[in-house]
Order: structure tokens, then C-alpha cells, then sequence
């Protein structure tokens, strides 16, 4: 319906157009070396970055050209293994025309990684991306070498999500290192990892990757179905690829996972999700993502069980609270007197007096400012920031409430709703949308307007899916299998299957043990 | 069908009508004068009710402020005619809902109008919730009961009086009657409604309020009182024992006078009217468990005999506290407040609507048999 809503007010105005496709993008290489290195030179006018070095093998004086970007590249690598092997070798009888290249590659260069291109285009992208190429003259092709390096983080702490237990690595930015970090974990041949290119401009390299025989195969056809179907000119962190393919693109509330834990990733796949891993974002998005999966966290899997369920549990209540308390706090006070206890009823008569503002202004301006306490004290940089977070609280909870511009009953209730925001760290962002939606509610129509905008959710959130997943699946139901893992977390030798419809393929995790009897 | 885009501004539209409806009103707390309990005076020479209100009010600087109360008196005609007139006074509107107790003077008890007006207000009205407490005040008015309180257990007499009112299942001496039970009671043929009473003990320190009695009504009119003793046999016969002291002295070989005190675990009784060719009687079956709390002679280990010895002695005691009331309230108020006619109409709904109209006369002189189970079940934690 919203979707509906949205085109109609926007007008049909459609998709921006297709890109141009570049009218030369089957340019082919020559036979002529000099005209090779001048098509090139077209194509990278004016990037001084782009280092072209001639040079010629001293046996055959055959001319060479390399392709290069400066910093992109290990220079002693290049040297190594291009540069001083093609110079100094002494080409063996028979290095034709034909077999040239072969016989470069196979016996003569000393890089792990080598390939041909014959395409201008696809050969200057590669260049971009850290690749060497070799322009031999009198061949119309071109050889690839990958000596790629340039400088990376290194793997750190994650900072988003703080483990006590559980491993404690995070993903980086560099791709092939979160590959290696997933591939570690998993090493089964059935991991699979396929790459894509997207992003007309940025040509960022993305990696889908599912475990074969446990993911469900439409799933992974379905995502890789989206992935192709992104035409954008550029990709700069997996926001942009969860935006463009996740399910419900108006909701508040995510369709797809992200995370920066390799352990968590390694989780997800186990069950048969997909994960998306995108090169430039320490971000790793894993799909089909469900509401109870806000209410989990790796941790939930290393530590004591009935320490794991009780904490799932507060987490429940911490959602609830954090959505509601504020708006039921209002309906109460502004509509309902009647239904407070006598003695809070007067608390907050006594700590309302002399408060100048409507209690609703009053609430939506002391949610609104603990919204803007958490984004500055988040932007700035750590010392500044925890001189707001100190600035905010002193100002907010003491001079603000002495200067009887707030009462402080109202401070203790939008206090605790920020705190329990804190338990479901990935939900903010729904979690601030959806309590200013129910706080708006409440301030119009009283309880009644909180029960319409919980009713309005549910109808919402009941509607989604991800992925073919009905997104409230394990929550509405009382099945001991659904329970498992969701409201509580099971021992881990209960855990026998897999989630439903997401693990379809392979469900059983474990065999029960001999003295359990087989379900 | 495709949505067309004056069908989403309709819809738009039609979203916004909720909001129109405007439900309930949006009140700030600090715009309502909080009504916290009320006393009802009948001024006889004028013949309206006056009405006293205790307010919540807040003293002192800002958030630190304390809440004390604040007592306002208006007079009118109807009961809603006085609270209109409070506002002239106070200047907020009254806020009802947390009015927790209702004191009436003895004169108002007795005017059947004003009496209803009152009851009918707490029950019709929206705001005020009709289990606030109903009192009657054995002082000269019932303003004087309420405002003179003074102790510092409370600092709302109104919440003082009501907390009494809620604790009543620990005394057994007292009941509560809330508005809606008073009134039930009253406008029911075969049940008679009591009131509890309360009276002011000026003390060196403080003024308390005292739970003293309980009124006996009829045909409209306030004709006797129970004290502490009749009432708790009241509580037997009406099963409104929670709980609570059941203490005596028993006298022991006829010589020995014993002090003993039990605390009451759970009591039931039933009332089982019998009609034996024509003659109606109602039988009253108390089952009730006590715990030993006190025992007078410094016994440690209690036996089966002692309990037996214990239960004997004490069961008539029971037994005839309770006749006593039941001949009281029979001969000298005549007023069915045990209910009996409502247990005759539901085990004889024909003979009951025979005898419905005469009932008041053949009350007086109902045969009751008494029968009281008694059980000593443990000696306390010794």
C-alpha cells in the first residue's frame, strides 16, 4: 500500500534512465604495441596516477609495455616478477606470435595469479583494481598479473558490536580478507563464494555466499536475481545493496541482516542464509533476516543457556518498552488520570508544578533531545563525544528539572526508555521512528490512538517477508521447535534442526544424542 | 481496480477522522483540582446538601513541592449542583476518578432524595468510580469528621480513611461498603445495606479516625448500630470473613478464666433456608479454621485433647455471638441485612414471590438455627 501511496504522490516519475553504454566497450587491442599504449594512454589522460613503462627483453629486444597504477601496486613485486623475468630472460626458440603469451606466462613470469585479456575496457579495469598489464608488441592481447596491494586496515575489535565472550575479530574492508576470515570458520567445499561486479563506476566486487546442500536454493537464486537486477553507477558501502534489494523498502524495520562479526556470519550461513559480502564495507549483510533475530545476539550462543534465554527475554521487554513506554507514560497522564494509582497521580502533580509546557511538548522535545544527545555524542570523536553524552545528562537531568522547564517524573521515563533502547543496539533506528510514530499517536487520541498505532504496525509488520519468510516466523507461536531458538535459547544439545524454511534443505543440525530418543 | 489519486486523498482523509472524534479530553494534571474524598452534610432549614471536597494541592517551590490537602465547601441542592459550585471556589475543574471515600452525616443518611442523589452520582457519572468508600460519620457533621483528622501516619485524611477501608479483611470488626455494593443493597427487596461508622479520637498528639460500629438500614432510614463485637458475628453470618483475630475468654473447669486469641485462616458459611409445610427457617452452617496465636496458661506442646478441649469451649462462644446478632438485629431493627430473603428467593423463587411483599414481617420472626465447624488447625509456629 505504501509503495502504492508513494509512486502516486511522487508521479510516475520512473527509474532514472539506463546508463549509455560506452559505444567503444568492445574496443580491441592491435597487433601494433605503439598503437596499444597510445589507446590506453586515451583512455587514462589526465590520471598520473597510471605509470606506463617500456622496456624491452635484452635476448629477443622484444618491446614490452606495462600498465600499472601507482600505489595499487607491490612496485618490488612488480619487479620481481614481471619486469627483471621478462628482461632478462632469454626466450626460449619458437616464441611466435601465437605462443608468446603462453610461453610468458607459463615460463616466465613469477605471479600467482595471471590471465589474459583482449578487451581495452575490461583490461583498463583491471589496471584500476590493482592489476598489472603487459602489452606485448605484435600480440593483440594483453596479460593480466595480480600484484595487487595497497594498504588495508587492520582486523580490529569490532566497535559495533562488543562481545565479552565469543570471538572478537571483525571484519575489515578489504574483501578477500573477510572471505578468508568466513572461510576459516566453514571449511567445507560446499561454501560457496560468487563473485559479482556492481556499480557502473565504482565496479565494486561483491561476494555472495551460501553453503550448498543447507541454503535454500531459491533463496540464493532469488539474491542473485536482485544483485543483478542493480543498475547503479556506484557502491560504496552494503548499505546502498541491502537498500536495493531487501523486501519492504519503506519499512522502518530491516529485511536484511548486517553485521560486522565474522562468528555471527558463520552462524547465519550454518543455517542456511546467504550472505552478501561487499569489498570497501566492513558491513557483511546475511539474508533472510526476521524480526527475532533483532532479539538475538552471537553471545547468545557461547554463554550459559538459561542465562541466554532470561537475557532474550529482557530483551523482549526492553523492546517493548522502548516502543511504548513513552506514549503509554502520555496517554496516561494526559487522558487517562483515572487510570493512574492515586499516589503516582500526585507524584506527578506536585513535579508538574510550574513546568511551563504542555506535557505533550514537553515529551516529544525530551524525546528529541535524546535522540540528538546519542547522534552527537556518536559523530564526534570519542573524548568530545562523552562530553556531550556528560553535558546532556547534567543539563537535561538536573538544570533542566531545577529550572522547572521538565519534571523530573518525565525524565525517569524518557530515561529509561532511552536505556532499554540500548539493549537492541541494531534496532535504533526503527525503534526511534516507531516510538515518536506511537508517541504522536498517543498525544492525539490518548490510548486509544496507541492502540491504533500498535494495531497499524502489526498489520505492517505481519505483511513482511524477506525473502519469501514471513518476517514474524517464530514469534506468534507456541510450537516447542519455533521456541527453541527464539524466545529462549535452548542447550545447544536440543538445537537439532535448523530454522524452518531457511535451512529447508538440510534441516537436522544434529543427530540427537543415543540416550535422547530420536524425535 | 487502480487506485486513482483522489482515492489515496480520500483515504488520506478518512485517516484524519479519529482524530476529529476527540474521545476523551486532553487534561494536564496540574489543570485539575484532584478530588481525593468528600464529605456530605444535609442542611435541614435550607434542605441542600453541603458539600465538602478535600483537594490535592501542592506547597512549595517547583518540583519539591509536597502534596497536602486542601478543603473546599459548596452548597447546592443535588450533589452536582455543590460540585459545580466548588469550582467557583477553587477555580479548577474537580477530577473525581480518585475520590477514595464518601463521609455522610447522619441527617443526610436519613433524607432518602439526597441520599440517592448521592449514590446515583457516583454511580451514573463517568468520572468517579463507584468502590469509592462510604462512611458515616458519628460526629456532629461529617465535614467536621473529615476535616479534623490529624495524624501524621497520613497526610491525606482521605487516603487515611481509605486505607482502613482496604485493610478491613485483617480486623474482622469492620467491614467496608463501597458505593456500589450500598447501593445494591438498598434497592434489592430481601437484603438491607449497612454503613460503617467512624468517630474522631482526639488524642495528646494527634486526631485519629476510628472504624466505630456499623449503621443498620431501613425503609430509608439509619435505625441502630452494631458495635465491634455484633459486627464480627455479622461477618460470620454474611461470609465476609477473610481473615483476622477471633480472641475470647474462655472459662475453663468454671473457675479459670483463659485469654486466647486465634488467628482466622479461612471461614465459609452457608445460609440454607428450609421450609417445612409453610414454616420457613434458615440455617446457618460456619465452617471456619483457626490458628492458635495466644494461649493464656503458657501450654507448650497442645495434644489432641487440648485441641478438642479447645475446639469444644470455643465453638459455642462462636455460636452464640452470632445468635445474639441475628436476635438483635431481628427484634430491635427488624432490618434483613444478612440477606436471608435473598437465599430464600434462590432456593424458593415461587414461595419467595408469595411472601416478597410480606417479608418484612415475617423476618422478625424467622426460626434461625446455628451451626458452627470449628477446626484448630496448628498451634501457630509452636
Amino acid at each position: 500500500m505504501f509503495k502504492i501511496i508513494l509512486s502516486r504522490l511522487l508521479g510516475k516519475s520512473g527509474r532514472p534512465g539506463r546508463h549509455r553504454k560506452a559505444a567503444s566497450a568492445n574496443l580491441r587491442l592491435t597487433k601494433s604495441l605503439q598503437q596499444n599504449v597510445e589507446l590506453f594512454r586515451e583512455i587514462f589522460s589526465d590520471d598520473e596516477m597510471v605509470v606506463f613503462r617500456e622496456f624491452q627483453n635484452n635476448a629477443s629486444k622484444l618491446q614490452c609495455a606495462l600498465i600499472f597504477v601507482n600505489g595499487m601496486v607491490d612496485v618490488e613485486m612488480l619487479n620481481e616478477s614481471m619486469i627483471r623475468p621478462v628482461i632478462e630472460s632469454h626466450a626460449p626458440g619458437g616464441a611466435d606470435g601465437e605462443n608468446l603469451p603462453r610461453i610468458l606466462m607459463e615460463q616466465v613470469i613469477d605471479a600467482a595469479e595471471v590471465s589474459t585479456e583482449s578487451g581495452v575496457y575490461a583490461a583498463a579495469g583491471k589496471v584500476l583494481s590493482g592489476e598489472a598489464a603487459l602489452l606485448i608488441d605484435g600480440w593483440d592481447g594483453v596479460i593480466m598479473a595480480d600484484v595487487k596491494s595497497f594498504g588495508t586496515r587492520a582486523i580490529t575489535e569490532s566497535t559495533t558490536e562488543v562481545s565479552i565472550r565469543g570471538p572478537k575479530e571483525a571484519f575489515t574492508e578489504a574483501l578477500i580478507i573477510n572471505l578468508t576470515m568466513i572461510r576459516r570458520r566453514i571449511k567445507t567445499h560446499a561454501l560457496k563464494f560468487k563473485f559479482k561486479e556492481i556499480g557502473a563506476r565504482t565496479k565494486t566486487k561483491i561476494c555472495v555466499c551460501y553453503i550448498e546442500g543447507i541454503a535454500n536454493e531459491k533463496i540464493v537464486e532469488e539474491v542473485n536475481k536482485r544483485l543483478d537486477d542493480i543498475k547503479i553507477d556506484g557502491v560504496l558501502d552494503s548499505g546502498y545493496i541491502e537498500e536495493l534489494i531487501r523486501d519492504s523498502p519503506l519499512s522502518p524495520l530491516d529485511t536484511i541482516n548486517h553485521t560486522e562479526k565474522p562468528d555471527s556470519i558463520a552462524g547465519n550461513l550454518l543455517e542456511g542464509r546467504v550472505a552478501v559480502v561487499v569489498d570497501g564495507s566492513p558491513f557483511v549483510l546475511s539474508m533472510p533476516f526476521l524480526f527475532m533475530e533483532y532479539l538475538q545476539v552471537p553471545e547468545d550462543y557461547y554463554v550459559n543457556y538459561a542465562f541466554s534465554s532470561f537475557m532474550r527475554f529482557v530483551r523482549i521487554l526492553g523492546f517493548l518498552v522502548a516502543t511504548s513506554l513513552p506514549a503509554l507514560w502520555l496517554a496516561l497522564v494526559t487522558y487517562h488520570q483515572e487510570m493512574l494509582p492515586t499516589t503516582l497521580l500526585l507524584a506527578i502533580f506536585s513535579a508538574r508544578q510550574a513546568v511551563p509546557f504542555p506535557k505533550v511538548l514537553e515529551t516529544l522535545v525530551l524525546i528529541i533531545i535524546f535522540d540528538v544527545l546519542r547522534e552527537s555524542g556518536a559523530r564526534m570523536p570519542t573524548p568530545v563525544g562523552t562530553g556531550i553524552s556528560f553535558l546532556g545528562a547534567i543539563i537535561i537531568g538536573q538544570a533542566a528539572v531545577d529550572a522547572r522547564l521538565l519534571s523530573p517524573v518525565l525524565v525517569v521515563v524518557v530515561a529509561i526508555t532511552g536505556i532499554t533502547t540500548f539493549l537492541l543496539p541494531k534496532m535504533y533506528p526503527p525503534l526511534a521512528l516507531i516510538r515518536l510514530f506511537l508517541v504522536l499517536l498517543a498525544a492525539v487520541l490518548g490510548l486509544y490512538g496507541y492502540a491504533f498505532g500498535i494495531i497499524a504496525l502489526l498489520i505492517h509488520v505481519l505483511s513482511m517477508r524477506s525473502f519469501g519468510v514471513p518476517y514474524l516466523k517464530g514469534t506468534g507461536t507456541l510450537k516447542w521447535e519455533d521456541i527453541r531458538d527464539t524466545a529462549i535459547r535452548a542447550p545447544w544439545w536440543l538445537l537439532y534442526y535448523r530454522p524452518q524454511l531457511i535451512g529447508d534443505q538440510n534441516v537436522r543440525r544434529q543427530q540427537p544424542r543415543d540416550r535422547r530418543k530420536s524425535r | 481496480m487502480k487506485p486513482k489519486r483522489w482515492h489515496i486523498l480520500l483515504i488520506c482523509l478518512i485517516s484524519f477522522l479519529p482524530a476529529l472524534a476527540g474521545c476523551w479530553n486532553y487534561r494536564e494534571v496540574e489543570g485539575l483540582a484532584i478530588v481525593l474524598g468528600a464529605a456530605v452534610d444535609y442542611d435541614r432549614d435550607e434542605d441542600v446538601i453541603i458539600l465538602t471536597v478535600e483537594v490535592a494541592s501542592a506547597v512549595g517551590p517547583g518540583p519539591e513541592a509536597e502534596i497536602e490537602s486542601e478543603f473546599i465547601e459548596a452548597r447546592g441542592r443535588t450533589f452536582m449542583g455543590a460540585s459545580r459550585n466548588v469550582l467557583a471556589l477553587s477555580g479548577l475543574p474537580l477530577f473525581w476518578s480518585h475520590a477514595k471515600v464518601v463521609v455522610l452525616s447522619e441527617e443526610l443518611v436519613n433524607n432518602k432524595r439526597k441520599l440517592m442523589g448521592v449514590t446515583d452520582f457516583f454511580t451514573r457519572y463517568y468520572e468517579p468510580k463507584d468502590d469509592a468508600f462510604l462512611l458515616l460519620s458519628r460526629e456532629e457533621s461529617a465535614r467536621e469528621l473529615l476535616v479534623n483528622i490529624n495524624t501524621k501516619l497520613q497526610g491525606i485524611h482521605a487516603v487515611y480513611l481509605s486505607e482502613m477501608m482496604f485493610n478491613e479483611d485483617r480486623s474482622s470488626r469492620y467491614l467496608s461498603m463501597p458505593i456500589y455494593s450500598f447501593k445494591n443493597d438498598w434497592q434489592r427487596i430481601g437484603i438491607e445495606p449497612v454503613i460503617p461508622g467512624v468517630r474522631l479520637r482526639p488524642g495528646k498528639d494527634a486526631t485519629l479516625a476510628e472504624i466505630y460500629g456499623t449503621g443498620v438500614y431501613k425503609d430509608d432510614r439509619l435505625v441502630g448500630w452494631l458495635d465491634g463485637n455484633e459486627t464480627e458475628g455479622f461477618l460470620f453470618v454474611t461470609n465476609r470473613i477473610k481473615g483476622g483475630v477471633f480472641s475470647g475468654v474462655v472459662v475453663e473447669d468454671g473457675t479459670e478464666e483463659l485469654d486466647i486469641s486465634f488467628k482466622i485462616i479461612s471461614s465459609r458459611t452457608r445460609l440454607i433456608p428450609r421450609s417445612h409445610g409453610g414454616q420457613l427457617s434458615m440455617e446457618i452452617y460456619v465452617d471456619t479454621v483457626l490458628t492458635i496465636l495466644e494461649l493464656g496458661d503458657g501450654v507448650l506442646d497442645i495434644d489432641i485433647d487440648l485441641k478438642n478441649h479447645l475446639e469444644n469451649v470455643i465453638a459455642p462462644v462462636l455460636q452464640k455471638q452470632i445468635e445474639d446478632v441475628i436476635k438483635k438485629v431481628q427484634k430491635e431493627y427488624q432490618s434483613d441485612i444478612f440477606g436471608f430473603g435473598l437465599a430464600v428467593e434462590m432456593k424458593y423463587p415461587a414461595l419467595w414471590r408469595e411472601i416478597r411483599d410480606d417479608w418484612d414481617h415475617i423476618f422478625p420472626d424467622l426460626r434461625t438455627v446455628t451451626n458452627v465447624n470449628l477446626e484448630i488447625r496448628r498451634s501457630g509456629l509452636i
